[in-house]
Parts: C-alpha cells; sequence; structure tokens
C-alpha cells in the first residue's frame, strides 16, 4: 500500500517537470509566434527601403555636383507604434546598405557622437602628442536620415489586422530638402483560437 | 492483511487522493503584504511578496502573481522590474484567451479554479498605465507613449465589442421583440479617463498636439458615457491642461492613488438536504478597501498651492466587473453543487435499496459497507471540490486623483497631504528635486496607501 502512495506521488510530481530545448533556426527562416513586430518584419523593411533609397539616383547627382561621395548621418527612427520596437535595428541595416554601396560615406550616429568627443577631447591630456586625434577635423554630414514605425490596429476577439508603416527619409542638412522619401507597409492578420484541448 | 482492510485502506486513499486533486482552493494569505503597504512600506511589502512567490502561484498562477509585484514594485520606486513583471502579466492575459475545453469543462464538475485565469477587462488596461508610469519615472518618454498607445488600442477593442452589443439589442427587431438596451451593458468598463488623461498629458509633452486633444476629448466621454464608473465631475485641470501658459510658464500634473481595491474573499453556506446530506455553496464575494482620503492638497517649494480631483473610481471599476459577472456564477455554483450532491444522495438511496433486496444477512452487510464507503468518498470530493474561485488582483489602488499647475521654470519640491472627511491628515508624502522645464515631462506621482 505504502509503495502504491509513492507511486501516486511521484506520478504527480513527476508530471510537472519540464526539459528546455534550443534548436538553431536558418537567419531566413520566418516564424511568427506572436503576431508582434520580429525579425522577418525588419528584413523585410530594411530590404524593401534600402532598395527604394538606391533606385533614386541622389547619389550619383550629389558625386556628379560636388566631386565626392556624400556624407550621410543617422539620425532618430522614432517609435510611433504600439510596440517597444527597436528602431536602432533598421537604422543600422540601413546604413550597412549605404556604406556597401562604396558610394556613401557615413558618419559617427548622433547617439554615439557624446562618446567620441569624449574620447577625442581626453587624448589631447592622455595621449601622446603625436598619438593624439586632432580637435575640428570631423567630417560634417550632408544628409541626415530620420524615419517613424506606426502602426494601425483593428482588432475584434481572437482577430486583429496589425499593419505597421515605417517611413524613412533621407534630408539635406544644408538645406532641410528632403532628397528620398521611402515608406514601407507591414500587414498582419493575427488569428487566436478561443478554445483548445 | 485481510482482503477487507485492503478494500478499506484502498477506499480511503482513492477518497484521500480524489481531495487532494479536487481541493485546488485559490484562497491565498497576504496578511503581512497588505499590511507593509498600509504602513507605506512598499518595499517590504514589494520583497515579502516575492517570499511568498511559491504559495501564491500555487493558489492563484502566475499571472496574478505577476500583475500584484508589477504593482507592488511600482509603488517601491523599482520601476524597471515593475515593468518585467507587468510585461508578463499582460502578455499572459493574452494568452490566456485560448481556453482550454478540458478545463472549462472540468469547472462544472469540479470548480472554477480548473480554468486558467484570463484576467478582467481593467486589469489589462490598467497594466499599461502603470508600465507608462513606469517609463516617465525612468525618464523614457517615448516607451511611455507605447505603453499608452497599447492602451488605446486595448481600449478600442472594448468600446467596439460593447458597441456591437448595444446595436444588436438596440436595433428595430430587437426593440419590436420586446428587448431593451441591457443596463448592465452600458456600465461595462470599456473606456478609462484616467489611462486617456496620462495619455494627453505625454502627448502634450511630446508636441504631439493632435493626440493630446483626441485624448482629452476621450477623458470627457469615459464621463460622459460611464456615468456609473464616473459618477463626479471631470476634474478641471482637463480644461487647462492643454492651454499653453503664458510668461514662459510650464504646465505640471500630478496623479496621486490612494487606498487598495477590492480583493475577493471566499463566503460558504451549507444547506441539508437530508440529516445526512447537504449542498456546499462556496461563493466568492467581493471585499471593498476603499479609501480614507477625501481630499488632497499639494504644496510646492515655492509656495504655490493646488488641489487634487478624483479621475478614476478603480475600486468601482473592479465591483462592476464581478457584479456583472455574479449572477452566472451563482447560478453555475449552485447547479454544480446540487448535482454532486444528488450524487451523494444516489448513492446512498441505491445502497439502501440493494442491501433490502440482499438475500443474506451478510451480503446485505457487505453492500451497506462499501456504499457507505463510496458515499463517505463522495462528500469529502463534494466538500473539499467546492472552493470559490477568488482570484482578483490585489494591489490596484482604489482611486486615482489628478491635478495640475503652471509653474515657472526651476525645481521644486513638493508635499502631498491627504486628508480624510473631517479634514484629519491621514497621510503626507515629499516629493523632492522636480525639474520643471520646457521639453521634460511634466508629470509627479504620489501614492498613499490608505
Amino acid at each position: 500500500m505504502l509503495s502504491m502512495i509513492i507511486l501516486v506521488l511521484l506520478l504527480v510530481l513527476g508530471g510537472c517537470t519540464s526539459a528546455v530545448k534550443v534548436t538553431r533556426l536558418d537567419a531566413d527562416a520566418e516564424i511568427d509566434l506572436s503576431g508582434n513586430w520580429n525579425d522577418t518584419d525588419i528584413q523585410i523593411v530594411a530590404e524593401s527601403l534600402v532598395g527604394s533609397s538606391m533606385k533614386t539616383n541622389w547619389i550619383d547627382q550629389f558625386r556628379l555636383r560636388n566631386g565626392h561621395n556624400p556624407v550621410v548621418i543617422v539620425g532618430t527612427i522614432l517609435n510611433r507604434s504600439s510596440e517597444h520596437i527597436d528602431t536602432a535595428i533598421i537604422a543600422k541595416r540601413f546604413e550597412m546598405a549605404l556604406i556597401n554601396t562604396g558610394k556613401v560615406d557615413m558618419v559617427a550616429d548622433i547617439a554615439m557622437r557624446d562618446e567620441l568627443h569624449d574620447e577625442r577631447e581626453s587624448q589631447q591630456y592622455f595621449a601622446s602628442e603625436e598619438t593624439a586625434a586632432a580637435l575640428g577635423k570631423e567630417i560634417g554630414a550632408d544628409f541626415i536620415l530620420q524615419g517613424a514605425v506606426r502602426t494601425v490596429v483593428d482588432q475584434v476577439s481572437g482577430k486583429a489586422v496589425r499593419t505597421y508603416y515605417v517611413s524613412a527619409e533621407l534630408i539635406d542638412i544644408e538645406t532641410s530638402r528632403k532628397i528620398w522619401v521611402g515608406e514601407e507597409m507591414v500587414r498582419k492578420f493575427i488569428q487566436q483560437s478561443k478554445y483548445t484541448w | 492483511m485481510s482482503r477487507r482492510t485492503n478494500r478499506i485502506q484502498m477506499a480511503l486513499l482513492v477518497a484521500a487522493v480524489m481531495a487532494a486533486t479536487f481541493s485546488c482552493s485559490s484562497a491565498l494569505q497576504l496578511q503581512t503584504v497588505t499590511l507593509n503597504h498600509r504602513n507605506a512600506d512598499f518595499q517590504a511589502a514589494y520583497e515579502e511578496l516575492k517570499i511568498l512567490e511559491t504559495h501564491y502561484v500555487e493558489r492563484q498562477g502566475r499571472l496574478l502573481f505577476a500583475l500584484d509585484a508589477g504593482l507592488l514594485a511600482h509603488y517601491a520606486h523599482q520601476w524597471d522590474s515593475s515593468n518585467r513583471f507587468l510585461d508578463e502579466a499582460e502578455r499572459r492575459i493574452w494568452e490566456a484567451y485560448t481556453e482550454s475545453i478540458t478545463a472549462n469543462v472540468a469547472s462544472y464538475l469540479v470548480n472554477d479554479n480548473t480554468r486558467a485565469y484570463q484576467g478582467e477587462d481593467y486589469e489589462d488596461i490598467y497594466a499599461n498605465v502603470f508600465k507608462a508610469l513606469n517609463y516617465v519615472h525612468m525618464g523614457d518618454p517615448d516607451a511611455a507613449m507605447v505603453e499608452l498607445r497599447r492602451f488605446s488600442e486595448k481600449q478600442q477593442m472594448l468600446q467596439d465589442k460593447y458597441d456591437t452589443l448595444m446595436a444588436a439589442v438596440d436595433t428595430t427587431a430587437g426593440r419590436s421583440a420586446g428587448y431593451q438596451v441591457d443596463a448592465n451593458l452600458s456600465i461595462r468598463f470599456s473606456s478609462s479617463a484616467l489611462g486617456n488623461w496620462l495619455h494627453m498629458v505625454l502627448a502634450r509633452d511630446s508636441g504631439e498636439v493632435s493626440q493630446a486633444q483626441f485624448s482629452a476629448n476621450q477623458v470627457r466621454q469615459a464621463f460622459a458615457k460611464q456615468p456609473v464608473i464616473y459618477p463626479f465631475k471631470v476634474p478641471a485641470t482637463v480644461a487647462k491642461d492643454l492651454v499653453v501658459p503664458t510668461d514662459g510658464k510650464v504646465r505640471v500634473n500630478l496623479v496621486a492613488f490612494t487606498g487598495l481595491a477590492p480583493f475577493k474573499e471566499e463566503v460558504v453556506e451549507r444547506f441539508w438536504l437530508s440529516p445526512a446530506n447537504y449542498v456546499k455553496i462556496a461563493l466568492p464575494s467581493m471585499v471593498e478597501r476603499p479609501t480614507s482620503v477625501a481630499s488632497i492638497d499639494v504644496r510646492l517649494s515655492d509656495g504655490t498651492r493646488f488641489v487634487l480631483e478624483p479621475m478614476e473610481d478603480i475600486g468601482k471599476v473592479a465591483q462592476e466587473a464581478f457584479r456583472l459577472k455574479r449572477s452566472y456564477i451563482e447560478s453555475k455554483t449552485v447547479i454544480r453543487s446540487l448535482l454532486k450532491s444528488t450524487g451523494t444522495a444516489v448513492i446512498d438511496a441505491t445502497t439502501d435499496v440493494m442491501s433490502s433486496n440482499a438475500e443474506t444477512r451478510e451480503e446485505a452487510n457487505s453492500i451497506q459497507f462499501y456504499g457507505t464507503l463510496l458515499s463517505f468518498a463522495s462528500r469529502i470530493f463534494n466538500e473539499a471540490s467546492e472552493q470559490a474561485d477568488v482570484r482578483l488582483s490585489h494591489f490596484y489602488p482604489d482611486m486615482a486623483w489628478v491635478g495640475g499647475v503652471d509653474l515657472p521654470v526651476g525645481t521644486y519640491d513638493a508635499h502631498v497631504v491627504y486628508r480624510d472627511r473631517s479634514g484629519r491628515i491621514i497621510h503626507e508624502q515629499n516629493l523632492t528635486g522636480l525639474e520643471v522645464a520646457p521639453g521634460n515631462l511634466g508629470l509627479w506621482e504620489s501614492v498613499c496607501p490608505l
């Protein structure tokens, strides 16, 4: 009888254990779990926006006019959505694509600049004269990249259509003229079952 | 050991296992946590709750623990921890939308605690409001706005849900069939004036003028559409919060939370069907913890004074949410309890009939013995399994108050004074080093546990 009680208890307790299983995924595998913004959306948006910006000939026009590559600084991509989206990832994708063309020069992001300034200033005191970075030699950017992510959600119980509007624009810093504006839309239909076994 | 002794042991084992399996009660002992909260020692309350985590999760589940821990962490100024807990609570509410059919069926046989707790609409909406406040304190207005947009989406969904229900009932066909717009629908909580007001204040400070104006209208609509939930006037600050101050002043707002919203406790009654059989009815009941605060005034270090006015009666929202479900819970509980007791009565009657029809005395005794054992096990099951579902968050405040003032740029200290109905000071809080500058978020917060 005692052994039977122990067996029942073991079965009850044993049923509560869980195991962790990890599987490596291909970078291009599309997996949606909650319907929220994810890496697939980032890829879709970044590829589309970068492609759109490359189609226009603003780079060539600038090089023809000025004889050197345009210098771009990454500004802020605002998150105006209802999800906590790290918009820096979109900006970084954009930056990589522009640099890899070999036709655009990028300068440090606004967010990184303070740290650079501090380091350069401290070198004036603590680094040797020959190796200290010179002051006043930063390259001024010609264009700033800005953008925003917005969401519109239409939902009823268990069903939702979630639309992300991701816009980006390149603005001439000197004239405030917008030389390129692009927008990519991602629409998702999210369905959640009311019942399960 | 005789065969008969083995059978007795087996029957008792079955009864004990049944009692252990089905007695899943959701009653919880949080007195020490509540006491610390009442003494305004929010850090101790938060720590105490974390110590009780295992006990809490066993009784009421992870969702409610996350909600309670998120709120206590907020009161304890643990903004990041609060957000992590409230994020988890929000995710679990979303996941709990999908109900288990087996758990639902079990709720008709055992008790309502077999179903996963889905969270009340107001618990879901206020989670975003408190997360927004956490981000305000962390100096991240963009993230706070994300939470308030999320709040707006949920609110829109609730409004659509109840508008559709109202429209369905209020059709020509519906009226001709004798149906009237259900008064219950009109008091369903679908719009939070507090959440909209916060959205308005943050949108104003973030330069999103049209959003701020939209949210201001939503505040007024929440009061107009839900008079049962908002029996007081729209706070005077709402009309002034979007007016651009003159003389270089900056608009600053203060939100205060007082008291604790109601919690649920079990009320048990037993009705005797026969000298040997009874029906156990275990129902949840709301225990109010109304705030003692009747007025709040704020004195600033430069001598400026202003008062706070009621913006949201969260306790009333919780009461209404429960009131609308109560008749369903009561009917279900009574039917289930009666069925269980009827089962016991059937066992007793069958035992009596079979033993009276037995051919020998020994056979009659044997039937009587096993029948009694089965009846005993059935009674244990009935008694142990009939448990009220008392799951509900415990630490949402009872009332939210708001106020506002135009101030010159500078650094201020604020002394927030809470008074009861007789004008006696029952709680005070000092807020220090409050920066007032254009472009800063002009939103302060104070909490009174009473």
